[in-house]
């Protein structure tokens, strides 16, 4: 296989770095005030101090816990809801189209209802993350169980074999694919749902920061904190990207 | 390598007079009429017919998925009643599991029979090396060609040592060449384990280079044209391709198709 | 043996019916505050008060439409031009690659409070953050359908020596249609989340508005009610997507899925 050409690396970079540089001279040359747009270096500045000394570490970790136990939880729920209606044609008909109407809602709507209800600290925003989460692993689930094909159903059939067995061994690995996919859309609801209950009422957080730095006219803390909230998302996402190809490894093997 | 245990009592196929009607949201479609047919314990019998005369649903009726409307299946002198394990099964596409490696796909009808896997696991591996696969046990599916892929559906079908083994058009996924060099390499396994088989199809070529016998069915509703000993010597080759017993056989299934096609 | 036509919705309907009844129950049974979780006849007459007797709802309901309605509109069309402009100029794509993922992994939804300081506590902000969000929803998506125009159809114009315009129009805009739609569809479901975060932070009006001043004065009833608001406005935006879709996608029945890594939110 060819090594990168220089054309996959050079120009991405001229373009990041030339981003960067004309955000940079914007902000100097037109003398744009601190506190409409930040130039980067302002952000940069404001990145170590608040991870160093400010509040931006706990409040990244706030969110991040946060989001991470209602994923778990939304996913749990989504994964054996779907394993239980995936397996079922009756329950398909009468729960699956409920389910999409559902995953279509704006569901982060509910925040304000979830706050008045759980209150301040961590539980509303985990409530929040795994209602969001739990809709598309369901969905995704499902599918996923329904895609098996229907000659290796046939061939397990004419064996004898039971529901149980026909589900782990081949219904299940098929629909991991499709269960993944439906991860992938999870994680970037969490983080989202997260933030949103945190806009609303919160002590701590990523979102509390953002907002809260807003009414301070705070711009680089706030970049900087916005920052912070990309990175994770984006890190968690391209991490769930990895375990995706390590364990449905025979889409994305070697040929 | 001949297979241990393989048995020979009565383990053929009979379909007596079966009629399969489906009830569809346009009304009743009658599948089959009338058809009866018979495996014998030994005998290679193809299925040659136009597309759509219920070939399929033939193969579905002798492993006990689908219930005929009329008429009884008789597997080694039992009625089919429900699925059979007795019956080994090839599938158009090889489907295996892209998960297992090919001897786990080898040994899914075991486990999915709930047998201990480890003891088959040896016949496992023979069959693969009588497939001519020996060397790719630890492999997945995806480094598989089309053809060898098919060979480790085989390998599949004969695992559990059954009386009768099915196959839906194994070659018509496979391009030209591989079929030809497919239906050499499923005549010397079947020559090796010698079990029945009802052998679906709709190339001419093969069903004669293969067969005991032939089985003609008609377009929708299917029923049986007529069936046509194939008395050539086996083990047939590449030569007698070129046989004018072959051409002969060859045109006179063709023909039978022509005119059915104009009568139609 | 799956059942069509309208019959299909019998089963999803009886199951709506179904939880209507539990939570009815549910509220009775437990002896629920109402400012914790209202029952649905409750719901109801809140709605009807609020859409037909007082009518207090409907500034808010359309304050929301029309401001998702724009920011999706203008939104969308960036989106898509940025697509095509990208898929056309690969040295420019590849230039802008690493910036464009770097800003698709920062949720958008989080920008409300900067897109409020910046364009002003008004709908203005509103419709530029649903048009944020729904750019990268239909960008990713259009990007992928354009880059997967069969090679050959491509050559095909090329030896018919087609200009640039001919080609985008004839070939490569329907080829990608059915990907363009599905980002498009699923824009609808992330313009809405939009709207209404940026109503929670912005306090005068708007369907979020009313959810988050409810909530806050324990007016659980109100609140839901601006929710199932919310989901009629989706619903039907939803169809009306689907519905362009059929009519300019005539000839792809298939129910395209979203590609996962296009949310732009």
């Amino acid at each position: 296989m060819k090594g990168p050409r220089y054309g996959d690396i050079l120009l991405p970079g001229l373009g990041v770095a030339g981003f960067i540089a004309a955000w940079a001279v914007v902000v100097r040359l037109g003398g744009i005030d601190a506190s409409v747009l930040p130039g980067p270096l302002d952000v940069l500045h404001a990145l170590s101090i608040g991870l160093s000394q400010g509040p931006l570490g706990g409040d990244a970790l706030f969110t991040l816990s946060a989001s991470l136990a209602g994923l778990a939880l939304g996913c749990s729920l989504g994964l054996a809801a779907g394993v239980l209606v995936g397996g079922n044609a009756t329950a398909h008909r009468f729960i699956y189209p409920v389910a999409m109407g559902v995953q279509a809602m704006p569901l982060v709507a509910l925040a304000p209802l979830l706050i008045s209800a759980f209150g301040l600290g961590a539980g509303s925003k985990i409530a929040m993350v795994a209602i969001s989460c739990a809709a598309p692993v369901f969905v995704g689930t499902v599918t996923g169980m329904g895609s098996a094909s229907p000659e290796l159903l046939s061939l397990y059939r004419v064996c004898g074999a039971g529901r149980w067995r026909t589900l782990v061994d081949v219904k299940l690995p098929g629909a991991l694919d499709y269960i993944f996919a439906g991860l992938q859309v999870a994680v970037a609801l969490a983080f989202v749902s997260c933030v949103v209950a945190e806009f609303i009422a919160s002590e701590r957080g990523l979102g509390y920061r953002i907002r809260s730095l807003s009414t301070q006219l705070d711009m680089s803390s706030m970049f900087a904190a916005i920052a912070v909230l990309a990175v994770m998302g984006g890190g968690c996402g391209a991490l769930l990207r990895l375990l995706h190809r390590r364990v449905v490894h025979w889409r994305h093997g070697p040929r | 390598m001949d297979v241990p245990g393989a048995s020979d009592a009565g383990q053929g196929l009979r379909l007596e007079h079966i009629d399969l009607v489906y009830a569809t949201s346009r009304g009743p479609l009658e599948a089959l009429r009338d058809l009866s047919l018979s495996v014998g314990p030994r005998e290679f019998v193809s299925v040659l017919g136009p597309s759509g005369c219920g070939k399929s649903s033939l193969l579905q009726l002798a492993c006990g998925l689908l219930a005929p409307t009329a008429g009884r299946v008789l597997l080694a002198g039992e009625p089919v009643l429900r699925p059979r394990s007795e019956v080994g099964i090839v599938f158009q596409q090889p489907t295996l599991l892209p998960w297992k490696t090919v001897l786990d796909n080898v040994l899914v009808p075991i486990r999915a029979m709930g047998l201990p896997v480890a003891d088959y696991r040896q016949r496992a591996e023979e069959l693969l090396a009588l497939a001519g696969l020996a060397g790719f046990m630890r492999h997945y599916p995806r480094e598989l060609s089309g053809g060898m892929q098919q060979r480790v559906a085989l390998a599949r079908g004969l695992i559990h040592d059954p009386g009768l083994l099915l196959m839906d058009e194994p070659f018509s996924a496979l391009d030209a060449m591989t079929r030809e060099s497919m239906m050499e390499e499923l005549q010397r396994i079947w020559l090796k384990t010698r079990k029945a088989v009802l052998f679906v199809t709709h190339s001419i070529p093969e069903a004669v280079y293969l067969s005991d016998r032939i089985v003609v069915m008609s377009g929708r509703p299917g029923r049986v044209l007529e069936q046509i000993d194939v008395d050539m010597a086996r083990p047939r080759t590449q030569d007698d391709l070129g046989h004018p017993r072959f051409l002969d056989l060859c045109r006179h299934l063709r023909d039978g198709f022509r005119a059915a096609e104009a009568a139609a | 043996m799956s059942q069509t036509g309208w019959r299909a919705t019998l089963p999803p309907l009886a199951t709506t019916a179904l939880l209507l009844l539990l939570w009815s129950a549910v509220v009775r049974l437990a002896r629920l505050p109402s400012h914790l979780l209202p029952p649905p006849e409750a719901v109801l007459v809140r709605l009807w008060q609020g859409l037909a007797v007082t009518g207090d709802m409907v500034p808010h309901l359309l304050a929301t439409a029309a401001s998702a309605l724009m920011g999706y509109g203008v939104g969308c069309l960036g989106g898509l031009l940025l697509a095509i402009l990208l898929a056309e100029f690969r040295a420019l794509e590849r230039t802008l690659h690493a910036l464009l993922l770097a800003l698709q992994s920062v949720p958008k939804v989080a920008l409300a409070p900067l897109v409020l300081l910046w364009a002003g506590f008004g709908p203005r902000s509103v419709v530029l953050l649903v048009a944020l969000i729904c750019f990268f929803a239909v960008f990713a998506n259009a990007f992928i359908g354009l880059q997967g125009v069969d090679r050959g159809l491509r050559g095909l114009f090329a030896v018919a020596q087609a200009g640039r315009l001919h080609r985008l129009l004839h070939l490569d805009l329907p080829a990608a249609a059915g990907p363009v739609f599905a980002g498009l569809q699923t824009a609808v479901g992330f313009a809405l989340v939009g709207c209404v975060v940026t109503e929670f932070l912005l306090g005068t009006q708007g369907v979020g508005f009313l959810i988050e001043n409810s909530a806050n004065s324990l007016d659980a009833a109100t609140a839901v009610a601006a929710m199932v608001l919310l989901g009629c406005l989706g619903a039907v935006f939803s169809m009306l997507v689907r519905q362009a879709r059929r009519r300019w996608v005539f000839w792809d029945r298939g129910d395209a899925m979203a590609l996962p890594g296009s949310d732009g939110a």
